[in-house]
């Protein structure tokens, strides 16, 4: 038997996120700095987005269902590959982690990008509001952060895939149909799903904050 | 339910695959360190350092002699270090030094050879190009500049081969450069006479000028006021004496009262005194003027004794009809 453990909303964002950071490298790599630049406010909609939905969102989306202790995070991953963990619903305590690492570097790399310039005539959205010199250094910034980017993104793919692999939990599935196998969850942990038109206004919130900026 | 009225958990995972927990961080280990050689791949500096660290390698750099160092170096810190340097980087490259040029950047190409250098490739494209450099707008190299490279590369890209090695060079061109303008110290200079000077500009027009846009000396010029401005006159840019470094009296009315005032000038440099009523003995009295250089006087007041007075105090006296 089947249930719905990821709203719509939660899905769109997370594979709306994966082609928009896909776009936001192959737009800078082509030297396609304006829509680099739409990549960038685009990600920043997303991120505001799921920062409202992780307050108001479905019980699974919400920080307060799968922010744990560190240590019991770190307890988990060693129980993990001892094949001694319980499943879980929505986020594992290791991956609630990892959508706070994941949400803080993006986070980052947006802001950077906003604060940053190419010295050919493009200047991010806030970068009139610091020195060319600290400019210049968050354009840095954002550079380096990539690598860390791609850093994360790795081992959040070696996570997924001992699930889908190893532990036959096939997390990409999942993701995609938003189900998961009954015998897969928690029974302690019931979803709750959040109305579709709470999704609605936190998105036009996020997007009207990122085109705010954008123009 | 389990007995404390908790709904129970489902069962934990079972290790029931074909691919074990040590198989798979296996299969993630060997990825990892592909994914690590080609990331390092793109760090060439930083297996730079570590061979040198390791005195495996010499230290990359070039003779502050050679060609690069005398010749090409300049090339890319005009044009080019602006981008790509420690701070910016753009496109990973960095031209800011030789040892920076060999790390080649993003395109991860050896930039010190001829065959397809991407270097010379972009710097060769039309200004306009999508892809030039230095882009659009910026300045931008010479076609000799570019042949320099051209043939620093044909001959190995090397940071050792000095300028006699390359006989073909044409010579290094004479740069000539103009100090800035330190705009805040002129104004700081004509500061304190700045009102006096306001004042009769406004009383006496162009007769009052600074001699440059750069400079706090003036300039006193009778000529708009013509034959009013007599000695009573000279008397009212007393204030401004201090500064004045060249006078033009000729053809006013000034006579030998006039030489009280023009002895307390001690920057004037050039005096025109033609056309006035200033006699011989007046004009004398100018050798005593230690920065004084020249003289313009009627020819008529040019004599064997006035001239020799003026030759000894290294003063030009000019005679104009």
């Amino acid at each position: 038997m089947q249930i719905k453990v990821w709203d719509l909303a939660t899905r769109l964002f997370h594979w709306v996120l994966v082609l928009n950071i896909f776009l936001a490298w192959y737009t800078i790599e082509n030297r396609m700095i304006e829509l680099h630049e739409i990549a960038g406010h685009s990600l920043l909609a997303l991120l505001v987005f799921r920062v409202l939905w992780g307050v108001i969102g479905s019980s699974t989306a919400r920080f307060t269902q799968f922010i744990k202790y560190p240590r019991v995070a770190i307890r988990y991953l060693i129980n993990s590959v001892k094949f001694s963990t319980p499943h879980s619903t929505g986020h594992n305590p290791a991956g609630g982690w990892m959508v706070i690492v994941m949400l803080v570097i993006l986070g980052f790399q947006v802001i950077s990008g906003m604060l940053s310039n190419n010295d050919l005539g493009f200047s991010g959205a806030l970068s009139d509001y610091v020195s060319k010199g600290m400019s210049d250094t968050f354009t840095q910034l954002h550079s380096l952060s990539f690598d860390f980017i791609l850093f994360i993104v790795w081992i959040h793919l070696v996570a997924v895939f001992f699930y889908v692999l190893v532990k036959k939990d096939n997390l990409v599935k999942a993701m995609f149909s938003g189900d998961k196998n009954i015998e897969q969850t928690s029974q302690s942990e019931k979803v709750k799903l959040a109305p579709q038109y709470f999704a609605l206004i936190c998105l036009g919130c996020s997007v009207s904050l990122a085109y705010w900026l954008w123009v | 339910m389990s007995a404390q009225g908790k709904p129970a958990e489902h069962l934990s995972y079972q290790a029931t695959s074909y691919i074990t927990v040590k198989r798979y961080f296996f299969g993630v280990l060997i990825l990892s360190l592909i994914w690590g050689v080609l990331f390092l791949k793109g760090k060439p500096e930083w297996l730079q350092v570590a061979a040198e660290s390791l005195h495996l390698t010499p230290v990359l750099k070039a003779q502050t002699d050679s060609f690069y160092e005398q010749r090409i170096d300049p090339i890319f810190e005009q044009y080019c270090a602006a981008c790509h340097n420690d701070n910016k980087q753009k496109g990973k490259l960095r031209l800011d030094s030789f040892r920076q040029l060999n790390f080649s950047g993003k395109s991860e190409t050896n930039l010190t050879v001829a065959e397809n250098n991407l270097l010379l490739e972009r710097m060769s494209l039309p200004a306009e190009h999508r892809l030039a450099m230095p882009p659009y707008g910026r300045e931008r190299h010479s076609d000799t500049d570019l042949a320099l490279i051209k043939l620093w590369l044909d001959k190995g890209g090397s940071g050792q081969l000095t300028e006699v090695d390359f006989p073909e060079a044409p010579p290094k061109a004479k740069k000539i450069s103009f100090e800035p303008i330190d705009w805040q110290a002129i104004e700081k200079a004509r500061a304190p006479l700045a009102q006096e000077v306001q004042h009769l500009q406004q009383e006496y027009g162009f007769s009052l000028q600074y001699q440059a846009r750069t400079s706090a000396d003036l300039i006193l010029n009778s000529f708009v006021i013509g034959n009013r401005f007599n000695d009573q006159l000279l008397t009212e840019f007393a204030s401004v004496k201090s500064k004045l470094v060249e006078v033009n009296l000729y053809q006013s009315a000034i006579s030998d009262l006039s030489m009280r005032f023009l002895l307390t000038c001690q920057q004037l440099k050039e005096l025109n005194i033609a056309g006035t009523k200033i006699s011989a003995e007046g004009l004398i009295q100018l050798v005593s003027l230690a920065s004084l250089e020249k003289v313009l006087v009627d020819k008529t007041l040019i004599t064997p004794s006035v001239q020799a007075k003026f030759e000894q105090a290294s003063i030009t006296l000019v005679g104009v009809k």
